[in-house]
């Protein structure tokens, strides 16, 4: 590999479309996460710069956990989920593709997006607390149940370009017309099982305030919770642009400048979507939310799947 | 299954006062809870026999931060009866009119709390913000938000003027919209009342043995208010009615509250147009005769009772305190018993408890 | 009016005279009774369909102690009992009215009132290793003086 190619891809890994853009993107759609949801309530919100303060200072903060967590664990969980977020974003074509796709990236882009809920259960197991235990089981609960739904939600574009290649159902939705309108019920659901993945309101049950204080995050403070808050934050980005990518694709070419600002266009609308849902609903409970998903949802995607299959 | 016990308090973003629950869990099951008050316990009944009458006046108001002006209205309404003192209606008006206006300031407040712990934060932006219209006609009436000292024995020491009733009658105008919006929002939310219908229920019969008071017994269909039963300053003279609901959980408690503020605004309004003249205190002696009086009257939460003992001096020599949170208080284990977790926090938030109020 | 209706039962079931009821301010009737017939009067109370405890008052008195217990029904009724000051106790009504649980812990951490059958003698208000003895006695009884000398001491000056 000659030095331009190294550079090149240096560039791709650290800034565009790489950990520098996602972190900026991720920044950006927190803030207007948190301004929207404050303008639905009558409230102003924060300035543009409170997402990246209050990242900073929590870096800065003291890190303490409870005397007999295991460190090590304690300090590789919240790693590995970043680490797998960012991975995830690689294979994800954002304005540019980052590595090259390959059949089954799909499955692959799936798991990694997973991971960081199993890591959220272990670091409630990890650090003790009785709070933190019973975040962690409800996040599990709720695991099973929201990752199904988005699995078999976002499989129904898979179906119909006959593919579990990223590149596949990108290049099918340009050739026939992006699947957001043959596959709307489809593209919902999505979105239900990635606000699951996010634990945004009305699936917030694991880290409920009111209830078991922050859930498996209880124990964890400084660094440690600083890099669990921008994992979920670099979700928000990596899950909509999977959103955007399995619904919206055909909309705009490639690695053009339009192009990208259509795709950042459909980021801040999607943000909306998922603002005013946090702002309508109220939190369910956990009960009510494993009978939604498993009764109502999940059924409904399968005939929906079934629906594409034989079209 | 092992149980686990999860401790609620005494500091938990539950509660927003001291108050040590502790919760043995089967999984998320309650299976057992045990309550400890004390946490704000001030000893103002043993304060308030090294004060003076009028001192107390003051001290009596710090019981509570939401409903203070309904313990200092009881407590001078006891002593003007060991005097024998009696309230020009001006005065008794106003008192009224301050003690709606706090009805609906705790009952808007209560529906934010219970709509943070179910995680419905817009309602609670909204309830606090319409919030905001009355604690603003109280500051301009009497110079405080939530604390009044509005109350001397023997009248109150303010008199309404024309700016005040327009400030009023606009203020009004606005909340009675917003309240009903709010009661149209929360009637037909599917995920409030998700949240909140068959959680925390209370039988009729369970309400008459834990001598239940106020909104949570309405809501299990007992028809008590002391407003109506025994009429105290003069309520005789306005008409009200008294809602009830016979469902008996957290959605009928929350209904029933918000129709409790539409007749509050209904009251206030009424006390405005019929507002007598003349003057609002009358002076009353430092000394009070000896004698024992029982006072009661009903506070957002429910009946508040006072027992006063006089004797003869200047300072009382017993006084006694029951608020009506102690009376919901004691029903919560049994509220809670086989509820899940998340319920926990809605039926906690339902019956509003107001710990300071418990503790004095 | 059940408030009269419920005297006049009292008055009957527990043999007392006249003398026994007197008006207090407010709307409120008050009756005196002995001790022994606590559980009888409330039972009668409740019998006549006035089932709301308001409070239980304990007060100190030159010698001795009164509980009052509160009943309302549109009215006030008012049980009066006397209680000696060496040994103050009673039996608890909680039985008959579970809502009384509160007000007679209450009542036995802050004057030492003995509760017989109180389902759950535990402190309600006070630090669970409070040592400062009844905190709303007005003078301390000759048999736990030394007991609680210390403790009244400071507290006599803070206050």
């Amino acid at each position: 590999m000659d030095n331009m190619n190294l550079l090149g891809l240096l560039f791709r890994i650290f800034i565009f479309p790489g950990f520098f853009f996602l972190l900026i993107a991720a920044l950006f759609l927190h803030w207007l996460d948190r301004k929207l949801i404050a303008r639905f309530q009558g409230r102003i919100g924060p300035p543009w710069y409170q997402p990246l303060a209050d990242l900073v200072k929590l870096f800065a903060k003291e890190d303490i956990l409870p005397s007999g967590t295991n460190l090590f664990f304690a300090a590789l969980l919240p790693l590995i989920s970043f680490a797998s977020v960012l991975t995830a974003s690689f294979y994800l074509p954002i304005a540019i593709q980052s590595a090259p796709s390959f059949q089954g990236d799909f499955i692959v882009l799936m798991f990694l997006l997973s991971l960081p809920s199993l890591m959220y259960f272990l670091a409630g197991w990890v650090t003790q607390g009785v709070y933190s235990v019973i975040g962690g089981n409800r996040s599990l609960l709720q695991y099973f149940s929201y990752e199904v739904l988005f699995l078999l939600a976002m499989s129904g574009t898979a179906i119909a370009s006959g593919s579990w290649s990223l590149a596949d159902i990108r290049l099918a939705q340009i050739k026939e017309s992006p699947y957001i309108f043959p596959q709307i019920v489809g593209f919902l659901f999505s979105l239900a099982g990635l606000i699951g993945k996010l634990k945004r309101e009305p699936y917030d049950i694991p880290k409920a305030k009111s209830e078991v204080i922050a859930g498996a995050l209880t124990e964890f403070s400084g660094k440690k919770l600083a890099l669990w808050y921008l994992t979920i934050q670099l979700q928000t980005v990596v899950g909509l642009s999977f959103l955007i990518h399995c619904f919206f694709s055909g909309f705009w070419q490639m690695s053009t400048f339009s192009g990208f600002i259509v795709f950042l266009l459909l980021l801040v609308i999607l943000q909306g979507m998922l603002s005013a849902i946090s702002a309508i609903y109220a939190r369910l409970r956990i009960d009510q939310l494993v009978y939604l998903n498993w009764y109502i949802f999940i059924p409904l995607t399968l005939l929906h799947n079934v629906y594409i299959l034989l079209k | 299954m092992s149980r686990i016990t999860v401790p609620i308090g005494p500091q938990h973003p539950l509660l927003k006062e001291p108050l040590s629950f502790l919760v043995s869990l089967e999984g998320e099951k309650v299976m057992d809870s045990t309550l400890r008050l004390g946490y704000v316990h001030r000893g103002i009944e043993k304060l308030a026999e090294q004060r003076t009458y009028i001192q107390n006046v003051y001290l009596i108001e710090r019981i509570c931060g939401i409903c203070s002006h309904i313990h200092s209205t009881t407590y001078c309404q006891s002593v003007e009866a060991l005097l024998k003192l009696e309230v020009p209606k001006r005065g008794l008006y106003i008192r009224m009119l301050l003690c709606e206006l706090e009805r609906i300031h705790s009952h808007l407040l209560w529906l934010g709390v219970l709509a943070k712990n179910i995680g419905l934060n817009t309602l609670f932006m909204y309830a606090w913000r319409d919030r905001e219209i009355v604690l603003n006609i109280m500051e301009e009436i009497s110079g405080g938000r939530v604390s009044h000292a509005v109350n001397i024995i023997g009248g109150v020491r303010v008199d309404l003027n024309d700016k005040h009733l327009s400030l009023l009658q606009e203020g009004l105008r606005e909340l009675t919209i917003r309240v009903e919006e709010i009661l149209r929002a929360i009637e037909s939310d599917r995920s409030f009342r998700a949240r909140t219908r068959k959680i925390g229920y209370l039988s009729l019969e369970d309400i008459k043995r834990y001598c239940v008071v106020g909104p949570v017994a309405r809501a299990s269909g007992l028809d008590i208010d002391i407003r109506r039963d025994a009429p105290y300053a003069a309520y005789n003279e306005l008409s009200f009615e008294v809602p009830l609901m016979t469902e008996g959980d957290v959605w009928a408690r929350s209904i029933l509250r918000i129709l409790e503020t539409i007749q509050a605004i209904r009251l206030c309004t009424q006390i405005i147009h019929n507002l007598p003249d003349g003057p609002v205190s009358v002076s009353a002696p430092r000394k009070v005769p000896s004698g024992e009086v029982v006072s009661r009257a009903e506070a957002p939460r429910g009946e508040v009772f006072y027992y006063l003992r006089s004797d003869g001096s200047q300072k009382p020599a017993r006084l006694k305190v029951r608020t009506p949170t102690l009376t919901t208080l004691i029903t919560l284990p049994g509220q809670l018993k086989n509820m899940q977790l998340a319920d926990v926090s809605a039926v906690i938030a339902g019956v509003d408890l107001c710990i300071a109020c418990g503790d004095r | 009016m059940n408030i009269e209706k419920a005297v006049k039962k009292l008055q009957e079931v527990l043999n007392l005279d006249r003398s026994s009821t007197k008006l207090m301010p407010m709307n409120e009737t008050e009756i005196t009774i002995s001790k022994q017939q606590i559980l009888l009067a409330v039972k009668t109370i409740l019998n006549s369909k006035i089932w709301h405890l308001s409070a239980i008052t304990c007060q100190q008195i030159e010698d001795g102690f009164t509980l009052l217990y509160h009943f309302w029904k549109s009215g006030g009724l008012t049980l009066r009992i006397r209680l000696d000051e060496n040994k103050p106790q009673i039996e608890s009504i909680c039985s008959l009215i579970p809502g009384a649980e509160y007000y007679e812990r209450e009542a036995r951490e802050m004057f030492g009132i003995e509760f017989h059958g109180m389902p759950n003698p535990i402190p309600l208000l006070l630090p669970d290793n409070w040592q400062g003895g009844y905190p709303m006695r007005k003078k301390e009884l000759p048999s736990n003086e030394e007991h609680n000398s210390k403790t009244s001491q400071k507290k006599g000056k803070s206050l």
